[in-house]
């Protein structure tokens, strides 16, 4: 559905994707990760024709992004980062406009738009300006504009920012449908337990490379990662943080993506018998009591940061 | 406190457009106002009066009159004839017509009134009361003088007719002498100038037509610059990107904005003439298809380069700036301000750049000027091709500044 082949974009001195490839299939949910700045709104922004990168080939839905037809284009709807509406018209003049400009006939529109707004769970504010919706609701409209004519390709560019759990939690009930439907889907976010359990793949990509692409089990075996281990303590100050960062053990476990802030510590290693005994010895050595000890599967985030960390 | 200070001080140099609004604004409007008032350097020349003369009395008195208001740097004169000249007058393209009828030297000769009269534009009754003192003072040395003695010469001759002829010549010698320079500051001689205004319909309110046309252009022109920059309100808040994203290429997403902003400025303009007829009067049936041209034509005008401006700057606090110069200046030298003859010559030619001159001018004509079709139609044409370049150039700005962000 999406074939993006080698792609390379600068701006001005800045280079923005270097080489960048990756492929998206038909229905499928791609989460493409990165710390900010690495490149995701560019890819977005060239898959979804708005610019046309310096060297390599962008195919949607076997169309050459270059020769892109205005029917093509009606495939994709974006939601971008920023509430991107007109904040002085309603939820329905919203829709009614962003539908008219992606050439949806006037024949059925009303329904149309009642059916997003439900979808939404916006119908009973639909006549109400957006200057007067909550932070959550600003996100489902900017979502349901993006829906309103029925694209197959859905790009989302961290959609969820800025909102509370609730409302989260409404959004990826929405994303499940959506994938369910058999959307084709660019996701990016910085939500990784979100990531974690939408994504059929997930690209990983920083200063405009892609260092890795697969399925969060893909990317686990890659990064060697088995378990987390989190540790919390009675008694520990400053000074023997500071300290005890500096031993090959702890060092080496904040390296992978672990952290070691105030009375918790998380190692993250591939070894979790022998990393376990030698963390227990080790702060024993220092006289640190251990309150309490958690071993986890290793999540999203922690692979995320150990990719980006250790390929850095 | 001094640290406050500092830091207020560190984010005053930091905004250009504190920076701008204090002290750039001022110095160009006080620079402007200087001129207009009377010259930067006090050599700045008014421009001088337009007025056309007819000579049907055509005797060395009425040429010696014309020779010397030639002379006369206040007053550009232009021999014509007496229709021709009063056409002119109607149509404003000469402020007054002085008209020296037959029989003038002779009445001028024999004491009498002297048949003479100044037609002048009903739409310039201020620049008329300037005008008539340098006029007055000319002609009336020549008129006075010599309508003077040739009165004081009549008495003395009927008076004293006994007297032997050499003594009435010598008396008639003396006369010439001591009336040669004082006659025209004596006001006991019969000789007025008959002033008459002229304008194709009575009861034409000259001052509201100006109030309404400048007060019209310039409050129109401040609300394109509020629909032009809305190009870049879209931009900072992501819809442009969005639409961008869409079917629509980018030329329709700016024509689009600018059909918008044409038909906003239509309803402006409709009704403001709307109110000005019901509250003030202001005839809007003297030339009602004149009146639509010129609606049309001052909308797309001022629309398109609303639209222009607009897509100089980056962000919206640079085109506000860009904004506030640009129509201050415009509206101070196009005479939506200050009324044009007011200002200095160079001023009233600089006007013609201004989008508010060809407006004014044109609703002058049809509110109350009796111009041709030709010379009507080009005010309108002056406002749709400085429409078409400011469409030109907004879309070329358009392209390279804003959309190309985006490329």
């Amino acid at each position: 559905m999406i074939d993006v082949r080698n792609i390379s974009k600068s701006y001005g001195e800045i280079k923005a994707l270097k080489s960048l490839s990756l492929h998206i299939k038909k229905g499928e949910f791609y989460s493409l990760l990165g710390p900010n700045g690495a490149g995701k709104t560019t890819c977005i922004n060239l898959m979804g024709g708005l610019m046309l990168p310096d060297s390599g080939e962008i195919f949607l839905d076997g169309t050459d992004i270059k020769t892109i037809k205005k029917q093509t284009k009606t495939k994709i709807g974006i939601v971008p980062q920023e509430i991107a509406l007109y904040s002085d018209l309603s939820a329905r003049e919203n829709l009614l406009f962003w539908a008219k400009i992606h050439r949806i006939s006037a024949h059925g529109l009303n329904e149309k738009i009642d059916a997003v707004l439900n979808f939404m769970d916006l119908a009973d504010r639909s006549n109400q300006a957006i200057s007067s919706f909550s932070g959550g609701m600003k996100r489902r409209i900017n979502i349901a504009a993006a829906l309103v004519h029925n694209p197959d390709i859905l790009f989302f560019d961290e959609p969820t920012v800025g909102i509370d759990p609730q409302s989260r939690a409404f959004i990826y009930s929405i994303f499940k449908a959506l994938k369910d439907e058999g959307k084709t889907i660019l996701y990016t976010s910085h939500y990784l337990e979100e990531v974690e359990k939408l994504s059929d793949r997930i690209g990983i990509i920083d200063h405009g490379e892609m260092i890795m692409e697969g399925s969060f089990e893909e990317l686990k075996k890659k990064s060697g990662l088995k378990e987390s281990i989190s540790i919390r303590f009675a008694n520990i100050d400053d000074k023997l943080i500071r300290l005890l960062k500096n031993t090959p053990l702890i060092r080496s476990s904040l390296a992978l993506g672990g952290s070691f802030l105030n009375e918790k510590c998380v190692f993250i290693g591939n070894k979790r018998s022998e990393d376990l005994s030698q963390i227990v010895r080790l702060f024993a050595d220092h006289a640190v009591l251990i309150r309490q000890i958690d071993i986890q599967p290793i999540d999203l985030e922690q692979v995320y940061l150990c990719l980006t960390k250790t390929i850095k | 406190m001094w640290e406050i200070t500092k830091k207020d001080l560190l984010l005053f140099r930091k905004d250009k457009k504190a920076l701008f609004l204090s002290f750039f604004l001022p110095i160009v409007l006080i620079s402007l106002f200087a001129a207009i008032y009377g010259g930067v350097d006090g050599k700045a020349k008014s421009k001088p009066q337009q007025i056309s003369i007819c000579d049907q009395d055509n005797t060395s008195l009425s040429a010696e009159i014309i020779s010397n208001l030639r002379n006369e740097p206040a007053l550009e004169i232009e021999l014509i004839d007496f229709e021709e000249g009063k056409k002119k007058v109607l149509s404003g393209k000469r402020t007054a017509l002085l008209c020296f009828y037959s029989g003038f030297a002779d009445s001028v000769n024999q004491g009498k009134t002297a048949p003479m009269e100044l037609f002048f534009d009903d739409a310039k009754k201020m620049e008329i009361g300037l005008m008539q003192k340098a006029l007055m003072s000319n002609i009336m040395r020549f008129v006075g003088e010599k309508g003077g003695k040739a009165h004081v010469k009549s008495f003395i001759n009927q008076k004293y007719s006994d007297l032997p002829e050499e003594i009435l010549d010598e008396i008639n010698r003396d006369i010439d002498l001591e009336f040669s320079d004082k006659a025209s500051t004596n006001s006991s001689f019969n000789s007025e100038l008959t002033v008459t205004a002229l304008s194709i319909q009575e009861n034409i309110r000259w001052g509201l037509i100006q109030a309404v046309a400048g007060t019209l252009i310039m409050m129109l022109l401040f609300s394109m610059a509020g629909m032009g920059n809305s190009i870049l309100q879209e931009k900072e808040n992501g819809t442009l990107k969005r639409i961008l994203f869409s079917t629509l290429s980018p030329y329709s997403f700016l024509f689009g904005k600018m059909l918008s902003a044409y038909l906003v400025a239509l309803l402006q303009i409709s009704v403001l003439l709307l109110f000005s007829y019901f509250v003030f009067g202001l005839n809007l049936f003297f030339n009602p298809f004149g009146l639509i041209i010129m609606v049309l034509s001052t909308a797309f005008g001022a629309t398109a380069f609303g639209t222009f401006i607009a897509t100089l700057g980056s962000t919206q606090k640079q085109v506000e700036s860009i904004y506030t110069i640009v129509i201050i200046l415009m509206s101070a030298i196009g005479g939506s301000m200050i009324p044009l003859f007011l200002m200095p010559d160079f001023l009233q030619k600089a006007a013609m750049v201004s989008i508010n001159y060809w407006a004014i001018q044109g609703f002058y004509d049809v509110f109350g000027r009796d111009n041709s079709w030709m010379e009507f139609l080009i005010k309108p044409l002056v406002l749709f091709g400085s429409g078409l370049i400011s469409s030109f150039f907004a879309a070329y700005f358009f392209h390279r500044r804003i959309y190309k962000e985006y490329k």
